[in-house]
């Protein structure tokens, strides 16, 4: 009984997801792709946690790794990720059909398109009720109109029964949102969640992601290229670059003490809201080809610190702080910043 | 929605008015009098006038065309078939139920196989079934409807002696037991079907294939499975409520065309139907029955559209609310 008791506690203080040396490749006729490559990121449970880096850098890949999603031709070939105790790459299909949409739940970059257009709003909310929660059609309907009104359509009801195209982006992405709290999910992974809408419906629904988040408890990967969401919202913070996550910590510590130039180089370009000139000295370079990927630190061609032995090894992961690690053999110095 | 139909029909009447009304002055307008082919030189003038009063040839034309009018669409009497000195309304009676079930059930086939298999193609893309389905849709479709019409007769009727080689039902049909008649009925119909269906269903699962493949790789496929839905509801829900779009539109306007094919069809089972009617009254010269049967097939077609526009409007509801 008290052993019982005691596991669970242990099983409650590990991290709710735990992505451990990831790997995903895809193999193109121009040779194998690798989108990610050993990358490692941990969810707590009910913290927002946000991965951040540029387009292209592997984070849409590393969501759909999650879920079990992953596009032909992609697959995982090394890693693991592990989900509330279980660890999701050894799981048969089924099981992970069955945890996606209640345990995890996705929103996606581009909520208009990811509603189906010839099913109304309402039903697309009441299916996924319908299919976990084995609810007769009346009372998903019922329990999607609820649904609405907590992502705060006025006339719940009346949006129930409208189709994708009579909405906006942001509504979309609203219901998008109703339908990924179906379940009550323990995550939410929500990939750029706001990038495809305006401003100022970005604020909108940044708010509400973080809203729903402290009345469910549930935890939220927030994927984004832009550091002043994560800024906003996140607890925990994790820099991606070419398929690794490079720079990982808590939120204050990453934007005050940032280690990896990297990092660094994001929040200088970095749009300020607050008055002035706008710096935006956007980092020059690009990101490596992830069929050629260098056998040295990724970062070498565009790093402003780089020395000698970034030519010829690969950083592995420092420790800075409890929970702040970095892959970068330089410490910044802090006259650097 | 209520709306959108009652503007859709009232589009499909007036195409019906202003197709009759062309039929009318085309056969106006063609050379030699229908009653030259019929009248014997020989006979007695005054015969031949009273005939063409009998058959009101000796009217204005205005006055042709409005009692034409209001006795096709209203009593439905398209006149009297010259040759065989018949009401041409019991020859279609007689023909066009023929017609019609032969189209239909050649026309579930070939929703039923392409749809079915161009799901089949697209969820296994690349694989054997696939290539299978592919290289078969392929070589169906390059084969001329008659020819494996002939070929089929020669193989099951003629030699192998499975099922009859035509007409509708056998010489002892009446005499038969309730299943006994379903079941002569349904050989008598399965080598036609077959061959009238199975060139539109290669076309269909071609069409369905690459609609699907197209629709698989969409956003909200993707959050469909994100969504924890089995697969089958997201290929079958999902998935294919959206492919199936262009496929309605593409089998609905290919009606029209599947009603043309019955022509060789039933020359060749000797099946008694509307194909067979209109070659005899086109060699005869036989105005009305020619008439008639023109008329109906381009009701035909106004009434393929319009049943196109109604299923996609069902499925579709962008379509459905643009009215
Ligand atoms: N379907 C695919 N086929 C081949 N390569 C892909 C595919 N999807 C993603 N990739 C590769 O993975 C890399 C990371 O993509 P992605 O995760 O979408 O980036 P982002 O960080 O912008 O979300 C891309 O640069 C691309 O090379
Ligand atoms: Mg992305």
């Amino acid at each position: 009984m008290n052993h019982d008791i005691s596991k669970r506690r242990q099983a409650e203080a590990a991290p709710l997801l735990e992505i451990r040396e990831l790997t995903t490749e895809f193999e193109t006729p121009s040779g194998v792709a690798r989108a990610v490559d050993g990358a490692t990121l941990e969810v707590r449970r009910g913290e927002i946690v946000g991965l951040v880096g540029e387009s292209g850098c592997g984070k849409s890949v590393t969501a759909l790794s999650i879920l079990g999603l992953l596009p032909h031709p992609g697959r995982v070939v090394a890693g693991e990720i592990r989900f509330d105790g279980r660890s999701l790459l050894n799981l048969d299909s089924e099981s992970m059909r069955s945890l996606r949409g209640r345990e995890i739940a996705m929103v996606f970059q581009e909520p208009a398109s990811a509603l189906n257009p010839v099913f109304s709003c309402g039903e697309q909310i009441a299916e996924v009720l319908r299919t976990h929660r084995r609810m007769k059609h009346p009372q998903a309907r019922a329990r999607a109109v609820e649904l609405l009104t907590r992502v705060r359509f006025p006339d719940p009801a009346r949006l129930a029964d409208r189709y994708p195209h009579e909405l906006s982006g942001g509504m979309c992405q609203r219901v998008m949102l109703a339908m990924a709290l179906a379940c009550g999910p323990k995550l939410l992974v929500a990939d750029e969640p706001t990038t495809a809408l305006d401003v100022t419906v970005q604020a909108q629904i940044l708010d509400l992601i973080l809203e729903l988040q402290r009345d469910t408890g549930m935890a939220v990967l927030l994927i984004t290229h832009d550091l002043g969401v994560v800024a906003q919202v996140a607890t925990r913070v994790a820099v991606m670059y070419a398929g690794r996550v490079v720079e990982a910590g808590a939120r204050d510590a990453l934007f005050e003490t940032p280690q990896h130039p990297y990092t660094s180089g994001l929040l200088r370009s970095r749009p300020r809201l607050s008055g002035g000139p706008q710096r935006l000295d956007a980092i020059p370079g690009a990101l490596p080809d992830p069929t050629r990927l260098p056998g040295n630190c990724r970062f070498f061609d565009r790093c402003p610190r780089r020395v000698e032995r970034c030519r010829l090894e690969d950083p592995p992961p420092r420790r800075v702080r409890a929970s702040h690690e970095v892959r970068c053999f330089v410490d910044p110095s802090p006259e650097a910043q | 929605m209520l709306s959108f139909l009652i503007r859709r029909i009232l589009l499909a009447a007036l195409l019906i008015l202003a197709l009759l009304t062309f039929v009318f002055f085309v056969i106006q307008l063609a050379p030699g009098d229908p009653l030259q082919g019929y009248a014997d030189p020989e006979m007695d003038p005054q015969l031949v006038e009273q005939l063409r009063m009998q058959f009101g040839l000796d009217q204005p034309v205005a006055q042709q065309y409005l009692s034409w009018m209001r006795s096709f669409l209203l009593e439905f009497d398209f006149g009297i078939s010259l040759a065989k000195r018949r009401a041409v309304r019991d020859l279609v009676a007689g023909a066009l139920p023929n017609t019609i079930r032969l189209a239909a059930w050649a026309l579930l086939v070939r929703v039923l196989l392409g749809v079915g298999f161009g799901i089949l193609a697209a969820v296994r893309r690349g694989r054997a079934v696939d290539v299978g389905l592919s290289v078969g849709a392929l070589l169906v479709y390059s084969v001329p409807a008659f020819w494996l019409g002939v070929m089929l007769l020669l193989v099951f009727a003629l030699q192998l002696k499975w099922l009859p080689p035509g007409q509708m039902v056998s010489l002892d049909h009446a005499s038969l037991g309730f299943a006994a008649r379903v079941w002569d009925s349904a050989r008598h119909l399965m080598l036609p079907v077959f061959v009238l269906g199975i060139g539109g269903a290669a076309a269909t699962l071609r069409f369905m294939r690459a609609g699907m493949l197209e629709v698989l790789s969409q956003d909200y496929v993707r959050a469909a499975r994100a969504k924890g839905l089995t697969e089958r509801t997201v290929i079958l829900k999902h998935a294919l409520r959206n492919a199936l779009l262009p496929v309605v539109t593409l089998v609905a306007l290919s009606i029209p065309a599947l009603i043309g094919g019955t022509v060789v069809i039933e020359h060749v089972f000797s099946w008694p139907g509307m194909g067979k009617l209109t070659i005899e009254a086109i060699s005869q010269r036989d105005y009305p029955v020619v008439m008639a049967t023109t008329f109906l097939s381009g009701v035909a077609v106004v009434i393929s559209n319009l049943l196109a526009d109604i299923t996609y409007s069902l499925l579709d509801p962008r379509v459905r609310l643009e009215s």
